[in-house]
């Protein structure tokens, strides 16, 4: 075995090839929270890695100020070790991480560093493919509209603000309102959704708790979704480089997939935090702070990184990266600055509101203001024939909500109306981690709406529901729940079956 | 500082380069002037130092550091006559911690290392 180290180090020593040149060099003239100073390099550009010579070994930097004098420079690794006076020297390089298949199921920082003690991700010998974390978005002429739907598992979201591969929709709401939990669920229903190629997902926690991330990935791990995610993980300890640069490292993973054809979803939970990182960063680089002391540039910041998420034309292959942002808000504020720009730049939002999940309708989606710009562009055939009179139902519930509690004192028809809403909203009432395949949602919306559940009390709803899926998992296979998920159409033959199962069902 | 250091060095490169000999105290008196009033005599040897540079690269001069590991011998004196003109600052530094060989570098900006460190280095880097 010695021998064997001592024949691979003299072929290392051999194959070592000495040809000092002439290099561009800086020097640090100043150091302090991640940032440094350096003098020189007057040919580097921005955004590329500058490699610090110190005492305890080399560092590395992101050239992100030129400025005319000196370069502001971000550290990414250890700055502590980082002194006045030490040499600087360029690398000619863009950050970039290593992307391939061997990241699935595995924890990385953004660095492309494993967290999660598993040993090296790239274990052969061949060089890994490398993406740039800056990357320019796809072209109008590179893309394609959205036509194919990304299910969540939620029914209020599937049903009412359907989300389409390639689409960009953002997740709204207060602190403990069941953000990630609605992001969760979108991941895990891909193990269930068979009818459709399976994206691999892409969970990117920014300045998360690291028992939050650990709680996620054993989630992911106990639902059997972890064969098809990878998680990026720069969490709350981790220096605001490692906040900034999660989410582009991330997004260069999704575009490997994308590039290959593949589909892929991306999660950023969540970009205040990470507007937050960009903010400290940039007043250290002492650039003018402009409203709320975010720089100038942060609309743009996320406007790169959401722009990325895109549905590619088939001449490229056919790929998609769908993204799913995450915005906190403060006190249901989504007219604050970082909102409103990310509401601006994405398709569609989904608001969750704190006083929805109190009253207990969970997940606390507000269907009202909710939208999705992609529609049912985005929707099966099957979904798309519920839909339409579920949003209808459930509008007309809104507006007579005020007369719920005189309910005695309107007409049959009115009363009619409030009980089939509220009974749509127990129906749309789901817990986390239970995401329902589409074709099981077509059938329960499809019984709702045609009043099958007429002699079922709101109070019973939920479980008769639960019991009517059972049914139609046990019973009804083949010929219903199959052809739609397969087809995805409802055609009169399958809602002839569907009809049976249901007569049969509410018989008993 | 009150001003940049840039600045300072380059106003008193400029009042340097103007000024006839029989001017040089007044320059040096208005300098030492305006630091104390403006409170920046503490800076007084870098900002000399900042527009000597300015004054060699005006006149083609380079500022060069050659670091050695050991004191320069006659072999090491030639390499440095073939890159130095009369011009250049030359400054001679013995750096143990080369281990061996030398290390060139022009006004702070380009670097040449020969030194037995870096090879070590670029070596176990690979």
């Amino acid at each position: 075995m010695s021998y064997e180290i001592i024949e691979k180090l003299k072929k290392e020593i051999e194959g070592y090839k000495d040809k000092p040149e002439w290099a561009e060099v800086g020097r640090v003239i100043e150091v302090g929270d991640g940032i440094i100073k350096i003098l020189g390099l007057r040919n580097a550009v921005s955004q590329e890695i500058l490699k610090i010579t110190t005492k305890k070994g080399e560092r590395t930097a992101l050239a992100l100020s030129l400025e005319e004098e000196s370069i502001g420079a971000l550290v990414i690794d250890d700055f502590l070790a980082i002194e006045v006076g030490d040499t600087v020297k360029r690398t000619g390089e863009v950050l970039s991480i290593a992307v391939g298949d061997e990241l699935i199921g595995r924890v990385i920082d953004p660095l492309g560093a494993p967290q999660d003690g598993l040993g090296d991700i790239f274990k052969n010998s061949k060089a890994p493919q490398r993406n740039p974390l800056e990357a320019r978005a796809p072209s109008v002429l590179e893309r394609e509209g959205v036509n194919t739907p990304l299910h969540t598992g939620i029914k209020a979201i599937d049903a009412v603000i359907p989300i389409g591969r390639g689409q960009r929709e953002l997740i709204i709401g207060d602190r403990q309102t069941g953000k990630t939990a609605v992001a969760l669920d979108a991941i895990l229903n891909q193990l269930h959704d068979k009818g459709r190629r399976r994206p691999i997902c892409i969970y990117v926690a920014i300045g998360q708790k690291e028992s939050k991330i650990v709680k996620i990935a054993e989630t992911l791990k106990k639902y059997d979704a972890l064969q098809y995610t990878i998680i990026v993980s720069a969490s709350a300890s981790s220096p605001a480089a490692m906040w900034y640069l999660a989410p582009f490292a991330g997004c260069a993973i999704g575009e490997y997939f994308r590039d290959k054809g593949e589909d892929a979803l991306i999660v950023y939970d969540d970009l205040s935090k990470h507007a937050w990182a960009y903010r400290q960063i940039s007043l250290l680089l002492r650039r003018p702070p402009g409203r709320e002391a975010y720089p100038g540039d942060i609309f743009y910041l996320h406007s790169r990184l959401l722009e990325r998420a895109a549905k590619l034309s088939k001449e490229l292959g056919g790929g998609s990266l769908t993204a799913l942002p995450i915005v906190e808000t403060q006190l249901g504020d989504v007219t604050a600055y970082i909102p409103t720009n990310v509401i601006s730049i994405t398709d569609g939002q989904i608001f969750l509101e704190s006083d929805l999940f109190n009253q207990g309708q969970r997940p606390a989606l507000n269907v009202g203001i909710s939208v999705s710009r992609v529609g049912s562009a985005a929707q099966t055939k099957a979904m798309k024939k519920v839909a339409g009179k579920l949003r209808l139902s459930l509008a007309q519930f809104r507006e007579l909500q005020a007369f719920v509690q005189f309910a005695t004192d309107v007409d049959e028809g009115t009363k009619k109306k409030i009980l089939q809403g509220q009974k749509i909203n127990e129906v749309l009432r789901q817990n986390d981690l239970e995401p329902v395949p589409f074709e099981e949602q077509v059938c329960v919306f499809y019984a709702v709406l045609n009043d099958y559940f007429e002699k079922v009390s709101v109070a019973e709803m939920k479980k008769t529901e639960n019991s009517l899926i059972e049914n139609l998992e046990k019973f009804h296979e083949d010929d219903v729940l199959k052809p739609i998920r397969e087809t995805g159409q409802f055609d009169e033959a399958i809602e002839g079956k569907l009809k049976e199962a249901l007569a049969k069902f509410f018989e008993k | 500082m009150r001003y940049s250091l840039q600045n300072y060095a380059e106003a008193l490169a400029a009042a340097i380069r103007e000024a006839g000999a029989e001017q040089k105290d007044t320059v040096v008196r208005n300098f030492l002037t305006l630091l104390g009033k403006s409170g920046d005599e503490v800076h007084a040897e870098k900002i000399v130092k900042a527009a000597e540079r300015l004054l060699q690269k005006g006149d083609g001069g380079r500022e060069i550091v050659f670091e050695s590991a050991r004191p320069l011998e006659s072999s090491n004196r030639d390499l440095l006559s073939e890159i130095a003109t009369a011009k250049d600052a030359v400054t001679l530094r013995v750096n143990p911690d080369l281990v061996a060989g030398v290390r060139i570098i022009i006004d702070g900006e380009m670097e040449f290392d020969g030194s037995l460190k870096g090879k070590l280095d670029k070596m176990l880097s690979v």
